[in-house]
């Protein structure tokens, strides 16, 4: 048996690595060279000219002001007159508090209305009429390259696992079950989320998925190596998140009936992380943690799921600076109890995660570095009151001459990752693994001293090229929301990985953060999932294959609609 | 929505900034790997406390003087061997410094950046090491050394090769004093027992450093060859008293370097500058570090720049601050031996990898530190003091040349015992420096020493 292990040991140094280098390389060309399939929804055409608005995305913009997306350039136009949106029940029209009003068919509306084919919209005294496109179900356009054969794919991450399963299911020399079945049931999870997203949800592309997938059998192996006991707990986790990811994905097609719960979720944020800040026992110096019925559970991160879709959601009413003021104190709040946790990390992820969707939603530089400024200012105060704060994070730069003491886990980190070489030293044949919070904090240093140097950098690589792609994806995305989200979501994945691998690596202080999908943790693994809905709802085809119902409803329904005014 | 989604560019900064931290943390991790993976705290490498990262140490026969079995660092078996190579090899704590287990770690690990620590991982052992060093010379020369203070050391002048190199004092690496004896240090008994006195050492040289006079003279005085003096047992310069142990009566340079006069030297010193002295001496390694491994030798000094015309005098005899290296003292008997070009000596063959193959060859370095004719005159002189003076009896079956020194060090304590040597037979190519602390007399205390082990070690060598 042990000389099996040996040798398989000696295997798996080169076949994980070539799995993984596969894996990445052909999902992350096909994030590059997919086509965007971004169909025609419908047309306004004006009545005296002849001239054709066509509408494809979720929301289009119209006013005098040349950011809009259809720019009418007369007098009685508003700098941003009215939004055009696009929901599940056809075409509505938003009048964003425009000076001369929108009507349609000849009535002013008060501030929204559903319309049909052949109605007659105004802006201005500009009239259009639209004409609205017959549903065709899409065909995913991209080429070779844009499209991987997922069946390989998910076979080769299978293997991954197959192997890493025999590699630590021996842990004392004797078989253990339960480390096993944690491995048969993420290859389970994995077909069975295949064909389920296939055949119910109707995906074509498993693109981030299949990185997801392939960065969480990268720390089930790890985790299995160095607890055997946690890892069923660690696959639950996953199973939860992958569970978390469809149910949000799903409701992500209705974001216009959800998006009400914005107010529901954010004042529930404020509460969880108050109540976090209540009753968590100091856990490594924070105050995150908190322990439910023996599950303990890291509220921060659940509320991360929540920071990016308020932040995200409030689609036609972008432009509303009542809007941005109430995130701005939404998010100043979550930041504010987030550093009285002194969970450090957590409180710069969701302050870097707030910048970005503020600037995506307002475009407003001169605001965001005032914000910025008077962050900083605050952070100076609370470092010159509160000295121990500052303290936390002596050892930053001085790691080698404190190394027994503040610099101990960056130079372990160094020192073992070196010793790893290239292509590692196999796992479960590391010394990192002793180090305190190996499998969570440390988890890049386990992998390159395990798995090698090369894996170990193709984790933080592939996080960026996914941000690089899902930024020019949300180009073509359907909906604001879509590439809000979506871009939020994957920067604020990207900006923990950098304060996680440049923390433990003493590029950054120490703040001790997870790295996405790899760190042992079930909080952080479920987030990660939920956050991956965001980063896929950016891609066309994820909701495309969905019938609108275009259908003008029964005329007595219709005039309730009309009169309703949007809250 | 189109400016919406343009803004999202703006994460591209971000993208950037980690794009550059990846690269800068790729560069740090590929020049610093090696430093960080063989530093002492690699549990890889230390197992409780005891380095365990190296893989056999081997002498010039392939006896094994460390080994690693089962985890832990095991030695040779026989106690004499274990002493008298106990400096060379070097200890599992790393104590001594220059000791090849901790001087020459990063060879012994193997370490390369692609494979890191793997193979070390899978034979369960580094690299082997060949020493050049031969283990009966050393316990012959330990022998020789008994309790006494000082060094011995052995090499060969036309490779480099060091066949003996012995510490003391030194100790059982099986049987290790307490730390607390170590640091209590009674009556000096264990006086830098982690130091390898041969690099680490720095002792006045007393006559020795005639060599380096007589040098100068060959070089800066036209008629040194016809010149003659009259010894009276003492000379005053400037009022300050030089005395020799007898009246030498009269004598050329040859007589006066075979006998040691110091009148007569002091007298010379007279004819050559404090500089000219100062640039001969430097011509002949005064002030070098020599590296061993990841350490060095200590620099021989000579600093007559406050000096007067006695301090000179005194100082062309060795005395006065002037301070000398065993190491490189071996160097300058190597010189003379081998035309003026001295081959460093090294201690270490080559490394091997645990499946066998050889994976750093080591050669000698070459230093010239005068001109064959030069070397000529000098080697004419050791001879001469051999054979007319110390008696080739001491070294029977070679032809040595050599000079001894009686260094004073205080008023209260015995000179040190000075012999630096050579044969100049072309089967026997053998230096050696003998340094007994507090020794005594050179000819008596040293030259006994010296003979003992170039006897052994020409056995070994022919």
């Amino acid at each position: 048996m042990e000389g099996f292990i040996l040798g398989l040991t000696t295997v798996s140094r080169y076949v994980l690595l070539l799995i993984a280098l596969y894996v990445v390389v052909r999902v992350v060309l096909a994030m590059f060279f997919k086509k965007a399939t971004n169909p025609v929804r419908g047309r306004l055409v004006n009545d005296i000219t002849g001239e054709v608005i066509t509408l494809r995305d979720n929301e289009t913009s119209i006013g005098r002001n040349k950011n809009c997306d259809v720019v009418l350039g007369f007098d009685t136009i508003s700098r941003l007159h009215a939004v055009m949106a696009f929901r599940n029940k056809g075409f509505v029209i938003f009048d964003t508090n425009s000076k001369s009003g929108v009507t349609v068919n000849g009535e002013r509306i008060k501030s929204k209305a559903n319309i049909y084919d052949g109605d007659r919209v105004g802006f201005g005294g500009l009239e259009y009429t639209l004409s609205v496109n017959k549903f065709k179900y899409i065909k995913d356009k991209s080429g070779a390259l844009g499209r991987p054969n997922y069946f390989i794919i998910l076979i080769l991450i299978s293997i991954f696992n197959i192997f890493t399963m025999l590699l630590t299911s021996f842990p004392e020399g004797k078989f253990e079950i339960l480390v096993a079945s944690a491995f048969l049931g993420m290859i389970i999870l994995m077909w069975g989320y295949f064909f389920f997203s296939s055949n119910v949800m109707r995906i074509t592309s498993f693109e981030v998925e299949s990185i997801a997938f392939l960065f969480t059998s990268i720390g089930l192996g790890i985790v299995a190596s160095i607890y055997p006991g946690g890892t069923l707990k660690q696959f639950f986790a996953i199973v939860i998140g992958v569970l978390g990811f469809c149910v949000l994905l799903s409701l992500l097609r209705f974001v216009d009936t959800i998006k009400v719960f914005r107010y529901m979720l954010s004042v529930g944020a404020i509460g969880l992380l108050a109540f976090t800040l209540l009753i968590a026992e100091p856990t490594n110096g924070a105050l995150s943690w908190v322990n439910i019925g023996g599950i303990s559970l890291q509220p921060s991160e659940l509320v991360k799921v929540a920071f990016v879709f308020v932040g995200a959601v409030t689609l036609e009413k972008l432009q509303s600076i009542k809007q941005l003021t109430l995130y701005i104190i939404f998010a100043a709040i979550c930041v504010l109890e987030l550093f009285l946790m002194y969970d450090f990390g957590a409180a710069l992820i969701f302050f870097f995660t707030f910048i970005v969707i503020a600037f995506m939603r307002s475009g407003d530089i001169r605001t965001i570095m005032l914000i910025c400024i008077a962050a900083a200012l605050g952070a100076v105060l609370i470092i010159l009151f509160k000295p121990y704060v500052a303290a936390r994070f002596s050892g930053y730069l001085h790691i080698w001459e404190n190394m027994d003491t503040t610099g101990y886990q960056q130079t372990r980190t160094l020192i073992y990752s070196a010793s790893g070489g290239l292509f590692g030293l196999g796992l479960g044949n590391g010394k990192l693994r002793n180090v305190f919070a190996a499998a969570e904090d440390l988890v890049f240093g386990v992998v390159c001293e395990e798995y090698g140097i090369i894996m170990g950098f193709l984790i933080p690589i592939t996080f960026a090229l996914v941000t690089v792609a899902i930024i020019i994806n949300a180009q073509r995305s359907k909906s604001t929301f879509y590439a809000i989200s979506g871009v939020a979501a994957t920067s604020m994945l990207l900006f923990q990985s950098m304060l996680n691998i440049f923390g433990v690596t003493d590029l950054l202080p120490l703040t001790g953060v997870t790295l996405p999908f790899v760190s042992k943790g079930g909080s952080s693994i479920i987030c990660c999932f939920c956050l991956l809905a965001f980063m896929k709802s950016v891609d066309t085809r994820t909701f495309s294959n969905f019938k609108p119902d275009l259908a003008r409803p029964a005329p007595k329904k219709k005039r309730r609609v009309k009169n309703e005014v949007d809250n | 929505m189109k400016s919406t989604t343009k803004r999202g560019f703006i994460v591209l900064l971000l993208v950037a900034v980690f794009t550059v931290g990846l690269v800068y943390l790729a560069f740090n991790l590929g020049t610093n790997a090696e430093k960080w993976a063989t530093l002492r705290v690699n549990n890889h490498l230390v197992n409780d406390g005891s380095f365990i990262g190296a893989g056999n140490v081997l002498d010039r026969n392939g006896e094994i003087l460390a080994q690693t079995v089962d985890g832990e660092r095991v030695y040779n078996n026989s106690e004499r061997i274990r002493r008298s190579t106990l400096h060379i090899v070097g200890d599992s704590e790393g104590y001594i410094a220059s000791g090849v287990q901790t001087a020459y770690k990063r060879e012994l690990i193997g370490y390369n950046l692609v494979t890191g620590i793997y193979s070390l991982k899978k034979y369960e052992r580094g690299n082997d090491v060949t020493l050049t060093i031969d283990s009966s010379v050393s316990a012959i020369a330990l022998d020789a050394l008994g309790s006494r203070k000082g060094i011995v050391a052995v090499y060969n002048y036309k490779t480099g090769e060091i066949l003996c190199s012995v510490s003391s004092p030194n100790f059982d690496i099986r049987n290790k004093p307490l730390t607390e004896e170590i640091e209590k240090n009674q009556n000096g008994k264990y006086e830098g027992l982690y130091l390898n006195r041969l690099l680490d050492g720095l002792y006045t040289p007393g006559s020795v450093f005639k060599i380096i006079t007589a040098s100068c003279a060959y070089e800066n005085i036209p008629d040194i060859e016809s010149w003659e003096y009259e010894c009276e047992g003492e000379m005053f310069i400037n009022g300050v008293r030089v005395s020799c142990p007898r009246k030498h009566g009269k004598l050329d340079i040859e007589k006066a370097f075979a006998q040691s006069c110091n009148c007569a030297f002091a007298e010379i010193s007279k004819k050559i500058s404090a500089a000219q002295l100062t640039n001969t001496a430097n011509a002949f390694g005064f002030y070098d570090n020599f590296t061993f491994g990841n350490s060095f030798t200590e620099e021989s000094i000579i600093n007559l720049s406050d000096a007067s015309a006695s301090d000179v005098a005194w100082a062309s005899v060795g005395q006065y601050t002037t301070l000398m290296n065993p190491y490189h003292a071996l160097t300058i008997a190597g010189a003379i031996a081998n035309n003026g070009t001295a081959k460093l000596p090294f201690v270490v063959k080559n490394f091997a990898s645990p499946s066998g193959r050889v994976v750093k060859e080591m050669t000698p370095e070459e230093v010239v530190y005068t001109t064959p004719e030069n070397a000529k005159r000098l080697k004419e002189l050791m001879r001469s003091a051999v054979e007319n003076n110390y008696g080739d009896w001491n070294f029977s079956g070679v032809t040595m040349c050599g000079k001894t020194g009686t260094a004073e060090v205080s008023d209260t304590e015995k000179p040190h015992s000075w012999f630096l040597g050579f044969s100049e037979d072309e089967k026997c190519p053998l230096a050696i420096v003998v340094v007994v602390e507090n020794g005594g007399w050179g000819s008596t205390t040293a030259i006994p020493v010296a003979s003992k082990v170039i006897k052994e070690a020409s056995k070994v060598i022919s």
